[in-house]
């Protein structure tokens, strides 16, 4: 455990956390409502979504790729289960086939960056670009709703106050950080975004394990649109475009480097639940729709900024 | 490390005053008003070239040549959209002329829009039915249809200035409609929240303003928040779902439309509060209508995409024919003549007569 706590504070997770620390005393302070109990589950509701679809980025990000397929495959895998729902396929049927296009769609992106060695920037946009065109086709300009309970309850429904998809949530971070920090394949990842050449002389399986974070980043996302479309009871082919960039900004934000390496799902979550708090106290302070996005903007740019010049110092103090 | 966290609480406070001084209610937008808002009374049903409203419109108009006819939407993702493009190819059959269809790669993008309209000119379309992306930024492309000698008719989103024609709801008119109806809904009194539209997009600023002045007839109902979900489903969710933590007493709420008002309705549901909050959208459309049907939503507005553009392509054909121009330049349609409100008492009616997304 001492050792965890001096690896978290030596990293950049810190900062981020104590960002949250920050906005979350302020925010308690301004606003009378936002310490309820009510109030926080619905913060963790609300970036249940967020925490599954930047799970596994944060291992792709963590090899020094960028997996921008992210939204458009949750919203794609979505709509195809959408069809699959209204067909009277089973549920633990849809949600199986869901996860296994999540990873089809995780395979397809690792091939190109792993076997054809496109920059993953570009292949990954080349791929969303396929998915969202694919929704659009899937759904035939319609929106399907009233999807049947067995399966909004997992986007609606409570297990005692704990609404499930907070559970289900939890219950996949806690996969992925087992995943990064006690198998080899975790291992692997860290060292190889660290030092690609030295990870390379020592025998790290470099493709087996880029495919392997791809895939988990194509799982998660297949999870993320299941439980978005559950959530809403309905799916429509435009519904993860919001989340393609989201999901980056909530991994960098809670410390992961974009170099690789760096970082880790604590951070993730960190900077998820910035994200979303940000636009509750907004929401109860009544602040004006115009001034939103930029809100939110400058919440971004003052955290990495603040990382950014905490890390300048520290090194400074190395020297 | 301790001149970082005073450097980091400053940046926060910075941002919590800028939060704090934009607090205020949402500014008045410097934009103008369109021409199109300058007259937008209804026209007698006797003088439409048209008849009937939704899938059940017809006409007695005939195209005189194979006139080709254009359909430019905003994206192929919204129902309302889709159904667009239906009622002109239902008016192309009816009235024997050709409908092209184009649609932006990039969904909602002013740019790819501004590029079909040019790529429709050069096509040598006859006529163009266009729901413009932005009242603004499509103006040019219009002036350039209209020196070629095309007419173009803009439904829905109003272009900045006046062309042809303007046809689709008089959004001002909708809000006005289904603020009264909710109002009477709660007993003229009451807490109300407001899912606003798109910030700066001149149909939800139209919608919004409509919402406000039938407001002033019931000075017992108080707005308590009016934040926006951007159209959205998902947002309107999240937004309700945040408001109701400090607002779990309100009795009515108004969504921009009825995707938004769904989700708002999801989040009631989730709240435990169903039954217990009044809600309303606009659009009318299918998941709207079930909502309705099944007591979750109390009332919309039969936007019609099917029946404006429907009418609309009549009214180019008719001038492409011999020249006869649209009676003024905003004909709306569906307006407050066609019983547009739809509520649990003529729902359905509604659905199995009307509804244009069938």
């Amino acid at each position: 455990m001492k050792k965890y706590l001096d690896s978290i504070k030596h990293s950049r997770t810190i900062y981020s956390f104590v960002g949250l620390m920050i906005m979350v005393v302020i925010s308690s302070l301004t606003v009378n409502k936002f310490m309820t109990f009510d109030n926080v589950i619905t913060i963790f509701r609300q970036a249940s979504t967020l925490f599954i679809l930047s799970a596994g980025l944060t291992a792709t990000i963590l090899m020094a790729e960028i997996d921008l397929s992210v939204g458009a495959a949750s919203g794609f895998i979505g709509c195809v289960s959408a069809q699959f729902l209204k067909a009277d396929l089973p549920v633990p049927m849809v949600f199986l086939l869901g996860m296994a296009l999540g990873a089809l769609v995780g395979m397809l992106n690792g091939f190109l960056v792993g076997t054809v060695k496109m920059p993953s920037f570009i292949a990954t946009y080349g791929v969303s670009w396929v998915l969202a065109g694919l929704s659009v086709i899937v759904m035939n300009g319609a929106v399907i709703f009233g999807l049947p309970e067995g399966f909004t309850w997992f986007g609606t429904g409570y297990v005692g106050p704990i609404p499930v998809i907070v559970i289900i949530a939890c219950i996949i971070v806690a996969l992925v950080y087992f995943l990064l920090h006690r198998t080899t394949f975790g291992r692997d990842i860290y060292s190889f975004g660290f030092n690609p050449d030295a990870a390379l002389y020592s025998a790290v399986p470099v493709n087996r394990t880029l495919y392997a974070a791809f895939i988990l980043s194509g799982i998660t996302a297949g999870i993320g649109g299941l439980l978005m479309m559950a959530r809403l009871n309905a799916a429509d082919a435009t519904m993860g475009d919001a989340y393609g960039m989201q999901t980056i900004a909530a991994v960098v934000i809670g410390g992961t480097s974009l170099l690789g390496g760096e970082g880790g799902i604590v951070g993730t979550i960190i900077g998820a639940l910035l994200l979303t708090i940000v636009v509750n106290v907004m929401n109860l302070l009544g602040i004006s729709s115009f001034a939103q996005p930029m809100v939110v903007g400058l919440l971004i740019l003052a955290v990495v900024m603040f990382d950014t010049y905490t890390r300048a110092m520290q090194e400074k103090l190395i020297e | 490390m301790k001149k970082v966290l005073v450097g980091l609480v400053s940046v926060v406070l910075l941002v919590a005053f800028l939060v704090a001084g934009c607090s205020s209610p949402a500014p008045k937008t410097a934009q103008q008003a369109p021409a199109a808002v300058a007259d937008s009374k209804p026209v007698d049903h006797s003088k439409l070239p048209t008849k009937g409203i939704g899938t059940s419109i017809s006409t007695d108009v005939k195209a005189k040549k194979p006139y080709k006819i254009a359909i430019i939407v905003k994206n192929t993702t919204n129902p309302f959209m889709v159904k667009s493009i239906a009622g002109t190819q239902k008016a192309a059959k009816d009235m024997g002329f050709e409908c092209i269809s184009l649609s932006p790669a990039r969904q909602d993008s002013i740019d790819d829009q501004v590029k079909i309209m040019e790529d429709a000119i050069q096509m040598g379309v006859n006529g163009i039915i266009l729901h413009p992306i932005d009242s603004n930024g499509i103006m040019p492309a219009i002036r350039k249809a209209e020196a070629a000698n095309i007419p173009v008719a803009v439904i829905g989103t109003p272009a900045a200035k006046e062309t042809f024609l303007r046809s689709g709801v008089d959004y001002t008119e909708t809000g006005v409609l289904i603020t009264k109806a909710v109002a009477e809904l709660i007993g003229k009194k009451g807490k109300l929240i407001i899912i606003e539209g798109p910030p700066g997009a001149q149909n939800a600023i139209e919608r919004l303003q409509g919402i406000k002045t039938a407001l002033k007839d019931y000075p017992d109902i108080q707005v308590v928040a009016s934040q926006t979900a951007n159209f959205k489903r998902t947002e309107g969710m999240q937004v309700t779902e945040n408001l109701l933590q400090k607002y779990k007493d309100v009795n009515a709420i108004i969504g921009a439309n009825d995707e938004s008002a769904l989700g708002a309705a999801q989040a009631v549901k989730a709240a435990g509060l169903s039954g217990k909050v009044v809600i309303g959208g606009f659009d009318g459309n299918q998941d709207g209508s079930a909502a309705i049907k099944s007591g979750e939503m109390a009332v919309s507005y039969n936007t019609d995409p099917f029946g404006s553009t429907y009418l609309a392509a009549a009214y180019i054909v008719q001038f492409l024919n011999d020249g006869t121009k649209p009676p003024k330049f905003f004909v709306p349609f569906p307006s407050a003549l066609d019983d547009p409100i739809i509520n649990a008492k003529n729902i359905d009616n509604y659905i199995s007569n009307i509804a244009w997304w069938k």
